[in-house]
């Protein structure tokens, strides 16, 4: 079964913008704070799994009022060591009640030699790696019984000697894998600043038939006076530039999940539900227009 | 293949204690020394070196981060260069192993109990103090607790049901009592704590040495009876009935707060 094919099989999928479940809210939302105002939420569920306390019944009265998506963190999908088979069990045992219509992680590796180092870290941008890779996600997404997809990530070297084959390693990675693509337009946005290249070129060179969802985001300088890198820290509101790449994306793809992410300087609910706002203004801004284009498109 | 040491160059900058300066010596000699081929090496950006470093301090510093968020009063104590050279450490030798994030702390403790126990230059307190503070984390996010309790009530000749959050501490300082700066005194102290099933949170109760003794033994699985006599014997005082009716009044309060549910 295609990865399409895979996705359509299951429970239906939410579009629209939505936001990362984090606990500093969760007990809010589990009050209903943000009900009408979210399309979806997405999880992590590498903190949830194998865990207790108020987590697991919050999450489970949230799911029943909102889909959730799930990303995670720690596959090391691009790593040398064996996948964690404990882990894998223990995610697809969470999925069993959850039932995300597929789940997510980076083209990364964040393990090596046993030792879980909590952080996406770059892979080299060759086909072998991308073949490598690819057999991973495959095995992953049989092992979890759902469709996977991988996120590019922002790196700050690169392991390949032009920034478009990262793009050609994406590509790659999705095709032998079979897979759809998370598309983290920040990411885009970060690499091609600070790599020095068009954000647009690389993303025409991504097959848009297989994003699946999108993450937008901020990000900040890692040093404030020289300002010559800046870092994915989801630290900060989302950049009009980002915005500008989102609605690229969803003028040729329409209707699509899109994950506004906070993780770091996370503001009150109500602040975030309100960038929220401006955000989801900026995707049905470009959703209208998608609909426009395939109106004239119907009527030429 | 120069893909895979690549990744293990990249992961080795990371990782092992000497990176640092081997790396700003010379990258591509760095990179070489872990396989990959010099002409890989020689197509490393200019900015390799200083971006190999800054991926170090991101990944020490979510680490360190982390553990002073779960450990805040034995993080001031430590002093920041020194939780800095201790997770550097901790990554060299033995690193995070789960993919929980939240478990690193516990791991992080695990590898610097033995080294914290034999260090002179801590205070005598600070590793009781560390795991004092994370048995609020452990306790908090065990995955046990909430069980359905056995309708049975409690009998002498019995075990009892305890829910899966109930832990006995013991630690040589009052930790519990312990400031973001003053030290816990120096008082042999058993805590109870427990995870509250209405409200989640970790509830701690200070034991006294009696009820700390039976507490022990009931958790290993002794019968009711046992566990009292055992007790007793152990601490050398008369099981007589001003020690039946405080204990009756101790099982009588865990009862009543959740953390133990009858005969097992």
């Amino acid at each position: 079964m295609s990865f399409r094919a895979g996705i359509a099989a299951r429970a239906a999928v939410p579009t629209g913008v939505g936001l990362g479940l984090r606990s500093t809210f969760l007990a809010e939302v589990d009050r209903g704070a943000a009900d009408g105002r979210v399309p979806f939420w997405e999880i992590s569920p590498d903190n949830y799994v194998a865990r207790g306390g108020s987590r697991p019944a919050r999450l489970a009265r949230v799911a029943e009022r909102f889909p959730i998506l799930s990303h995670g963190l720690s596959l090391s999908l691009g790593g040398l060591d064996a996948l964690n088979d404990d882990f894998l069990s223990g995610l697809r045992g969470f999925f069993a009640g959850l039932q995300p219509p597929w789940h997510s992680d980076h083209l990364c590796f964040s393990a090596h030699d046993g030792k879980m180092l909590h952080d996406l870290l770059p892979l080299p941008w060759t086909t072998a790696s991308a073949r490598r890779v690819a057999a991973r996600v495959r095995e992953v997404s049989e092992r979890l019984e759902r469709p996977m997809l991988v996120e590019n990530i922002s790196y700050y070297l690169p392991l390949g000697s032009s920034p478009l084959d990262e793009a050609a390693f994406v590509v790659e990675v999705l095709e032998r894998a079979d897979c759809g693509l998370l598309l983290d337009v920040n990411n885009v946005f970060v690499n091609a600043t600070n790599h020095g290249f068009d954000p647009l070129a690389w993303l025409a060179q991504i097959p848009l038939g297989r994003v699946v969802q999108l993450h937008v985001a901020g990000h900040e300088f890692w040093d404030d006076e020289r300002q010559d890198l800046i870092i994915d820290t989801h630290g900060a509101p989302v950049r009009s530039e980002v915005d500008a790449l989102l609605a690229w994306v969803v003028e040729r793809t329409g209707a699509l999940p899109v994950l506004l992410e906070r993780d770091e300087n996370i503001p009150p609910l109500a602040e975030l539900l309100a960038e929220r706002d401006r955000v989801d203004a900026v995707y049905q801004a470009a959703l209208a227009r998608h609909a426009a284009q395939q109106a004239t498109q119907g009527a030429a | 293949m120069s893909e895979e040491a690549l990744i293990r160059a990249f992961a080795a900058s990371v990782i092992e204690l000497d990176a640092p300066a081997a790396v700003q010596a010379d990258v591509r000699q760095f990179f070489a020394r872990h396989g990959v081929p010099p002409e890989v090496a020689a197509r490393l950006p200019e900015t390799a070196a200083e971006r190999l470093a800054i991926y170090r301090t991101m990944v020490h510093s979510r680490l360190r981060a982390a553990v002073a968020e779960f450990l805040p009063k034995t993080a001031i104590r430590l002093g920041r260069p020194r939780l800095r050279r201790e997770i550097e450490q901790f990554v060299a030798e033995a690193a995070p192993k789960a993919p929980y994030f939240w478990r690193l702390t516990g791991e992080f403790l695990e590898w610097a109990g033995p080294r914290w126990a034999s260090d002179a230059t801590l205070p005598g307190y600070l590793l009781d103090l560390a795991r004092h503070e994370w048995s609020d984390a452990e306790v908090g996010n065990d995955p046990a607790g909430g069980e359905a309790a056995s309708g049975k009530p409690l009998a002498l000749d019995q075990p009892v049901q305890f829910d899966g959050t109930v832990r006995l501490r013991r630690y040589a300082w009052a930790v519990h009592r312990a400031t973001e700066t003053e030290a816990p005194p120096a008082e042999a102290t058993a805590l109870l704590l427990y995870r509250d099933r209405n409200d989640h949170q970790v509830k701690t109760l200070e034991l006294t040495p009696r009820a700390a003794a039976v507490t022990a033994r009931l958790l290993a699985g002794e019968p009711l009876q046992a566990a009292l006599t055992d007790a007793c014997a152990e601490l050398g005082t008369p099981l007589d009935d001003e020690f039946l009716a405080a204990m009756a009044g101790y099982l009588a309060d865990l009862a009543e707060r959740g953390a133990l549910l009858g005969a097992a």
